[in-house]
C-alpha cells in the first residue's frame, strides 16, 4: 500500500466517527495543554528567580572572605576563618575555570589629590589586581585598561565630581556639589588632564601625618553598571599601591594585626555558572568556605524543584488520562470495524498496514490535540500572564524581592516537543490496540454476519 | 494438460469441540486446472465452506496440503498467506461484505489499494470492470444504497479486479432471488472465462451447479463424485440438471448401502 493511501483510509476513519474522535481529541488537548502550562510555570518561576538573582549580582562571581559563616547540619550558623593569602590565590588562578581571581584589599584613609590644588578625600579605595580588573567585567568610560604592573586609578561614575578645594571652607555640602533642581554640578577638575597622585595619612593624636605620594600612570572613568553600585561609588586602585598605603599606616598606628600578603577579601571570575559551582565544590574541598549567588540560587532551586514536580505531576496525569482515552477510543473502533477489517484481511491487506492505519489514526488524534493543546496553552499562559502574580508563585517572593516577570513562559522548544510528545503518546496508546487489529481472525469476520 | 492450479493432498479436517470430535472434511484429494469453472455441491454442513476455506488458506487443515501455483499455502504464515492473496486471490462473499462507508467505486479499488496501485490506474480498471458487471451509473453509490444483487455485482467486480489466478465464491447467490441469481452467475462465469480465471464456486443449489464445468460433489465431508461436465453432450440445461440428479441419486443409494452393508457386518 502507498503511505498516501494509509494516511487518507487512517484520516476516513477518524472523520467517519467525528463526535467521537472530537471528544478524543478534547482528551488530548486539556492533557497537553494542562503539561505546557505546567512546565511553562516551572520555566517562568525558575526565569523570575535567575532575573532577581541576577538583580543581586553577577552570578560567575565567587567571594572568599576571611571571616566566614557556615550553616552546620543542624541549620546552626558557624563562625569560620579562611586564610587568604597568595599562596591561595596562586592556587586558585590554577583551578579550571577559572577567568580572573584578585584579592580585593580597600583603605578610607587616603586622599587624592588633582593640580595639586583640589582633593578628594576619605573615599574608600579598593586594590585589585591590574589583570584582572577588565576579567571582573568592569568597563570603562574613559581611559584605558592597566596593563601588568601599571599603576592606576578608575573612579565610579559619581566620586569625581567631589573633588574639592580644602581650604575654602564649606557650608553646605548639597550646594556644593548639587544644583537647587538635584542635578550635579560639573566636577571642579577635569581628570582626564589632571595629575594626580594618591597617599595615605593617619590621624594620630590629634595630628595628620601624611604619607608618601603615588603617581598614578593611567586615569579612568568607569562604566556604571545597572546592578553594581562599586562601579557608582568607589574607586579602584592598583592593589600594590593601596597595599604600600595601608602598610604605612598599620606602621604609623602601630597596628600589629594588619599582615602583608593577607586579604580579607578575594573574588573569583568564573568562566560560567557552572564553572563558578564547580570552584566552590572545589575550594569547600579545601576547607576554605565561599559565598557566591550561585549558592542562594541553588537553595531556592532546590525549594522550587519539589513545586514544579508537583506541578509536572499534575499535568503528566491529564496526559496519562489522555492517553487511556486514545486507547480506549482504537479499541473501540476496532471493535467495531472487526468485520472491515477481517475482510480487507481477505481482501490481501497487508498486516503491516493495518497496523500502520491504526498507528496513523491515534498518532493524528495525538497530533491534532497536540497543536490545539498549544493554542489552547498560550491562552491560558495569556490569561495567567494578565492576571497573576508572579510573586505569588515560586519561592522568589518569599525573599521579599519582588520582580516583574512573568507567571507563565512558553518557549517554542516547548511547543515543538510538546506537539511531538503529544504524538508519541498517541502512537504508544494506538499500539496495543493496533496489534490486537492485525490478529483478528480474517475467517470469524466473513462468517459473522 | 497443463499443470493444476490448485492440488489438494489428502486433506482432513476435524473440529474438536469439547472433548468431542467432528470430522468436517477427510481424504479429499482434488485437482483443479487454470481456467475451470469448478463447483463444490453438498447440502448443508457436508463441510463445503470448510473445504472453501481451506483452499483459500483462510483456515489451516488438521492433516495434508493445499498447493495452488506450486506453493503449499498450508505451510505459509498468516503475514505470507496475506501476501498471497493479494497476489493470486479473490473472494466473493454471500452476505457482500462491501465496506459499507465506501462508495461502489470505491470498494472495487480496494484491492489495487492494498496492492499498491496508483489512483489513476486503479479508478480506471475500477470503472471498467464495473461497467462489465453493469453498474457503470452507480459509481458512486454506497453500499446502502445499493440493491442485494447491485451489491453483489460491485463484490464481484472488487473480486476480479485486480486480475487474479483464483476466485473463490461461497454462496454468491444464496441471498439473491432466482432472477438475480441467474445474472449474477452469467456475470461472473463471463467475466471468469473471458480472463481466463478459475472459479471455484460453494453450492447447495444444483441449478447453479449446472453453470460449471467441473463438479464436486461432497457428501459428509467426502468427496463422492467428480463429475467434468462436456457441455456439448447435453442440448440445454435441463438435460444437464437431469443428469447430475441421477448420478447423485445413484450416489446416494451407493453409500447407504454401503453403510448398511457394514452394519450387517
Ligand atoms: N468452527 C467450527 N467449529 C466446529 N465445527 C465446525 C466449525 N465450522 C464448521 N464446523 C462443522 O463442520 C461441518 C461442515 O461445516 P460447513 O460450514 O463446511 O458446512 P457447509 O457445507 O458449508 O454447510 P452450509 O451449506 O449450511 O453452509 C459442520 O458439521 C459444522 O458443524
Ligand atoms: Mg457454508
Amino acid at each position: 500500500m502507498k503511505i498516501k493511501d494509509i494516511f487518507s483510509m487512517a484520516l476516513g476513519n477518524l472523520m467517519r466517527r467525528k463526535l467521537r474522535t472530537f471528544l478524543t481529541v478534547i482528551g488530548v488537548i486539556v492533557g497537553a495543554a494542562a503539561i505546557i502550562v505546567m512546565i511553562s510555570l516551572g520555566i517562568a518561576m525558575n526565569k523570575s528567580l535567575d532575573d532577581t538573582i541576577s538583580e543581586m549580582g553577577d552570578l560567575t562571581i565567587i567571594e572568599l572572605n576571611t571571616y566566614a559563616y557556615t550553616i552546620d547540619d543542624n541549620g546552626n550558623y558557624q563562625d569560620k576563618r579562611n586564610l587568604l593569602n597568595d599562596e591561595l590565590v596562586e592556587k586558585i588562578k590554577k583551578l579550571d575555570g577559572v577567568v580572573a581571581v584578585s584579592p580585593f584589599v580597600s583603605v578610607y584613609e587616603n586622599k587624592i589629590v588633582a593640580n595639586r590644588t583640589y582633593e578628594l578625600q576619605g573615599q574608600e579605595i579598593y586594590g585589585i589586581d591590574a589583570e584582572a580588573f577588565e576579567q571582573f567585567g568592569y568597563e570603562l568610560e574613559y581611559g584605558d585598561f592597566p596593563k601588568k604592573g601599571e599603576t592606576f586609578l578608575f573612579f565610579g561614575t559619581d566620586t569625581y565630581y567631589r573633588f574639592r578645594n580644602p581650604d575654602k571652607p564649606v557650608y553646605d555640602y548639597f550646594k556644593e556639589f548639587y544644583n537647587t533642581d538635584g542635578t550635579p554640578k560639573p566636577p571642579k577638575v577635569d581628570i582626564k588632564k589632571a595629575k594626580i597622585y594618591i597617599s595615605g595619612f593617619s590621624w594620630n593624636d590629634e595630628r595628620k601625618y601624611e604619607f608618601k605620594k603615588y603617581n598614578v600612570q593611567k586615569v579612568g572613568i568607569l562604566k556604571q553598571k545597572e546592578n553594581d553600585w562599586m562601579t557608582q561609588y568607589s574607586i579602584f586602585a592598583d592593589i600594590e599601591t593601596v597595599n604600600k598605603i595601608l602598610s604605612e599606616n598599620a606602621k604609623a598606628n602601630n597596628n600589629r594585626d594588619f599582615k602583608p600578603g593577607e586579604y580579607n577579601t578575594v573574588k573569583i571570575k568564573a568562566a560560567d555558572i557552572n564553572s563558578a559551582e564547580k570552584i566552590q565544590n572545589t575550594l569547600k574541598e579545601m576547607g576554605i568556605t565561599t559565598y557566591g549567588l550561585s549558592d542562594m540560587r541553588e537553595s531556592m532551586q532546590k525549594q522550587q524543584g519539589t513545586l514544579q514536580m508537583i506541578l509536572g505531576g499534575i499535568g503528566a496525569m491529564s496526559l496519562i488520562v489522555a492517553a487511556i482515552g486514545i486507547a480506549n477510543t482504537m479499541v473501540m473502533s476496532i471493535y467495531e470495524r472487526t468485520k472491515e477489517i477481517g475482510v480487507m484481511k481477505v481482501l490481501g491487506c497487508k498486516l503491516s498496514n493495518i497496523k500502520s492505519m491504526f498507528l496513523i489514526e491515534s498518532s493524528v488524534i495525538g497530533f491534532i490535540g497536540g497543536i490545539f493543546g498549544v493554542a489552547l496553552s498560550y491562552v491560558a499562559s495569556f490569561l495567567m500572564n494578565k492576571f497573576m502574580n508572579a510573586s505569588s508563585l515560586g519561592s522568589a517572593g518569599n525573599f521579599g524581592i519582588v520582580t516583574e516577570s512573568a507567571v507563565s513562559i512558553i518557549p517554542w522548544w516547548l511547543v515543538l516537543l510538546s506537539v511531538v510528545f503529544s504524538t508519541v503518546v498517541g502512537l504508544i496508546s494506538g499500539y496495543l490496540p493496533s496489534c490486537r487489529a492485525t490478529r483478528i481472525s480474517a475467517l470469524e469476520a466473513i462468517k459473522s454476519e | 494438460m497443463s499443470e493444476p492450479i490448485i492440488k489438494v493432498d489428502n486433506l482432513r479436517k476435524v473440529y474438536k469441540l469439547g472433548t468431542q470430535k467432528v470430522v468436517a472434511l477427510d481424504n479429499i484429494n482434488l485437482e483443479i486446472y487454470p481456467g475451470e469453472i469448478c463447483c463444490i455441491l453438498g447440502t448443508s454442513g457436508s463441510g463445503k465452506s470448510t473445504l472453501l476455506n481451506m483452499l483459500a488458506g483462510l483456515e489451516k487443515p488438521s492433516r495434508g496440503n493445499v498447493f495452488i501455483n506450486n506453493s503449499s499455502i498450508s505451510q505459509m504464515s498468516e503475514k505470507e498467506l496475506v501476501d498471497f492473496r493479494q497476489k493470486y486471490l479473490g473472494f466473493v462473499f454471500q452476505s457482500y461484505n462491501l465496506i459499507n462507508s465506501m462508495t461502489a467505486l470505491e470498494n472495487v479499488t480496494l484491492p489495487l489499494v492494498f496492492k499498491g496501485k496508483n489512483k489513476n490506474f486503479r479508478v480506471k480498471a475500477a470503472k471498467n470492470i464495473l461497467k462489465t458487471v453493469g453498474l457503470s451509473s452507480h459509481l458512486n453509490h454506497k453500499p446502502s444504497q445499493m440493491s442485494g444483487g447491485q451489491q453483489q455485482r460491485v463484490g464481484i467486480a472488487r473480486a476480479f479486479v485486480s486480475n487474479p489466478s483464483v476466485v473463490f465464491a461461497d454462496e454468491p447467490t444464496g441471498n439473491l432471488d432466482s432472477k438475480t441469481t441467474d445474472e449474477i452467475m452469467k456475470i461472473m462465469l463471463d467475466v471468469a472465462q473471458s480472463f481466463g480465471q478459475t472459479l471455484v464456486i460453494v453450492t447447495h443449489d444444483r441449478d447453479i451447479a449446472s453453470y460449471a464445468n467441473r463438479i464436486f460433489y461432497l457428501f459428509d465431508g467426502r468427496i463422492c463424485y467428480d463429475l467434468h461436465v462436456n457441455k456439448e453432450l447435453y442440448g440445454n440445461r435441463e438435460d444437464l440438471l437431469h443428469h447430475i440428479q441421477e448420478i447423485f441419486d445413484t450416489e446416494k443409494q451407493k453409500i447407504s448401502q454401503s453403510k448398511e452393508n457394514s452394519e450387517v457386518e
